[in-house]
């Protein structure tokens, strides 16, 4: 190895073009993540982020030190802009989701989601840490650049052809690598935990009252089963992490992950945590892939198309596949 | 007319294009930096100096992280946050945050960030500059002009998740109590 070599490396993984599909599909699922949440929150938005709810701004950043993103140190405590600042939020979010001046809603979303994250640290969970860390590299994406209406309005002034430009994947792949560390870190820190090791975690997992969703089935509470669920947990937290970026591993990985996912949100109330990480997952699916399951579904679902567009939209999707 | 001069490298991209490619590529290498040295698990001399270099960075970003969901020991409590509210005609009443384990599913979306709260920092010695707050906010909760709250008590419960037994069978602990906090609640707290 060289260091001309690394550069080189370097600039292969985080500047080759490629199609931006997979990081226009996270967009999608990010925005509607942040939409969800807003709405979750609204309820108790009072109870929240009032000067005098549950938490103060004063003890909040007692315990918080430092210099933080934060509009409500800008525009004050009032009633009128903790409301304007989840409208607007809760808009900006749609227009994220729907592909509208995708770039300023990014950037928007960021800063009012890290706000009112920062207002009150005290009721996040590792699902917002995710959204705001993502959300920070969103911003530098090319987001729009597919299956938004900023891609429509540019098609009908002829700005852009049939074709989706290529884009450099460096945003892309910091969301990548904040996942994997994601999965390391929590697989690491795990592997310093006796109960991890012996295989009886989930057990207690499993009794946690306080999280529990729906009844998990008696024949997976039985020990023997417990300590194979606690070791396969660690087993694919390590996929999800290291293994993952193996082309060859990548699709059973994503598999193992979606499977683990789905079986936390079943059994587990921390909500929208799994959703989270299942919609950063897109991140590591192939673009050609991608483009090969949305020709798959123009064909198969009965969109108001005419059949050239499907034909030229399946033509694209070929063309990419076979780059 | 002049011509301009053919680049010698057609392939080769402009010395704009470098130029943002390096500061991108500084950008990307600084931040890598700053979000590993925060979260990697190791407690050394070196990853701490690297930790106080990074925070300031970090914390405006609100890119700080920590991953030990359930790490590296899961909790073997279960416990919720109540109160005790004494009244000026000297009742008292009790009072908890919503428990997930008493709420239907939808609720359980909705409010599980009381459980946050409660289980992972109110109840917790080392978040104590939140008890004032708590109490406060629960006198406001329980405030009647003719009979208004004067003291509030935060009360920690919980029940130990015993070990595994050999047959599975599974037999909660039973719950305890401890008041960790009193608050005398002053006029001006209920406004």
């Amino acid at each position: 190895m060289s260091l001309r070599s690394l550069v080189r490396a370097w600039n292969e993984f985080f500047f080759a073009p490629q199609p931006p599909l997979p990081v226009v599909l996270f967009r999608i699922f990010y925005g509607l993540l942040v939409l969800t949440d807003l709405v979750l929150l609204r309820p108790d938005w009072q109870t929240w982020f009032v000067p005098r709810g549950l938490i103060t701004p004063e003890t909040m950043r007692s315990i918080e030190t430092g210099a933080r993103i934060d509009v409500f140190a800008i525009v004050g405590q009032s009633a009128f802009w903790r409301d304007a600042v989840f409208w607007i939020l809760l808009a900006s979010a749609f227009m994220l989701t729907v592909g509208f001046r995708t770039r300023a809603n990014s950037i928007v979303v960021w800063v009012l989601l890290a706000s009112v994250h920062q207002r009150n640290l005290m009721i996040t969970n590792s699902g917002d840490t995710i959204l705001r860390a993502t959300g920070f590299f969103l911003m530098f994406a090319p987001a729009g650049a597919a299956y938004s209406v900023d891609r429509w309005l540019r098609r009908r002034r002829g700005r852009e052809g049939a074709e989706i430009p290529l884009h450099s994947p460096w945003a892309q792949r910091m969301i990548q690598i904040e996942l994997s560390l994601v999965y390391l870190m929590t697989f690491w820190t795990k592997s310093q935990g006796q109960s991890w090791i012996d295989g009886t975690a989930l057990h207690y997992v499993y009794h946690l009252d306080q999280f529990r969703r729906f009844p998990v089935p008696a024949f997976f509470l039985d020990p023997f089963v417990v300590s194979i669920e606690t070791w396969l947990t660690l087993a694919i937290e390590f996929s999800l992490g290291a293994l993952i970026w193996f082309k060859e591993l990548r699709y059973p990985v994503l598999l193992a992950g979606l499977i683990l996912h789905l079986s936390l949100e079943y059994a587990m109330n921390v909500p929208l945590f799994q959703w989270i990480m299942m919609a950063t997952l897109i991140t590591f699916v192939e673009p050609a892939d991608l483009a090969r399951a949305q020709a798959w579904l123009l064909q198969r679902i009965p969109l108001r198309l005419s059949a050239p567009a499907v034909a030229r939209r399946t033509a694209w999707s070929a063309a990419r596949i076979s780059r | 007319m002049p011509q301009s001069k053919p680049r010698k490298n057609p392939d080769r991209p402009s010395f704009a294009a470098r130029a943002a490619r390096a500061v991108i590529s500084a950008f990307l290498a600084f931040n890598l930096f700053a979000i590993v040295s925060w979260c990697v698990p190791l407690e050394s001399p070196l990853v701490q100096a690297c930790r106080n270099e990074v925070r300031p960075y970090m914390l405006w970003t609100g890119l700080f992280q920590n991953w030990d969901m359930f790490a590296p020991e899961p909790s073997k409590l279960n416990s919720y946050i109540g109160a005790q509210i004494a009244f000026r005609d000297g009742h008292t009443a009790l009072w908890s945050f919503p428990r997930m384990e008493n709420l239907g599913l939808v609720d359980k979306y909705f409010k599980e960030r009381y459980r946050r709260y409660a289980n992972n920092g109110l109840r917790l010695d080392n978040n104590a500059r939140l008890w004032p707050d708590a109490a406060r906010y629960i006198a406001r909760l329980h405030d009647s002009p003719g009979n208004p709250p004067v003291a509030v008590n935060l009360i920690r419960y919980w029940s130990v998740v015993p070990p595994p037994t050999s047959t599975g069978a599974y037999q909660p602990a039973p719950w305890q109590q401890y008041i960790f906090f009193r608050y005398q609640v002053a006029p001006g707290d209920l406004r």
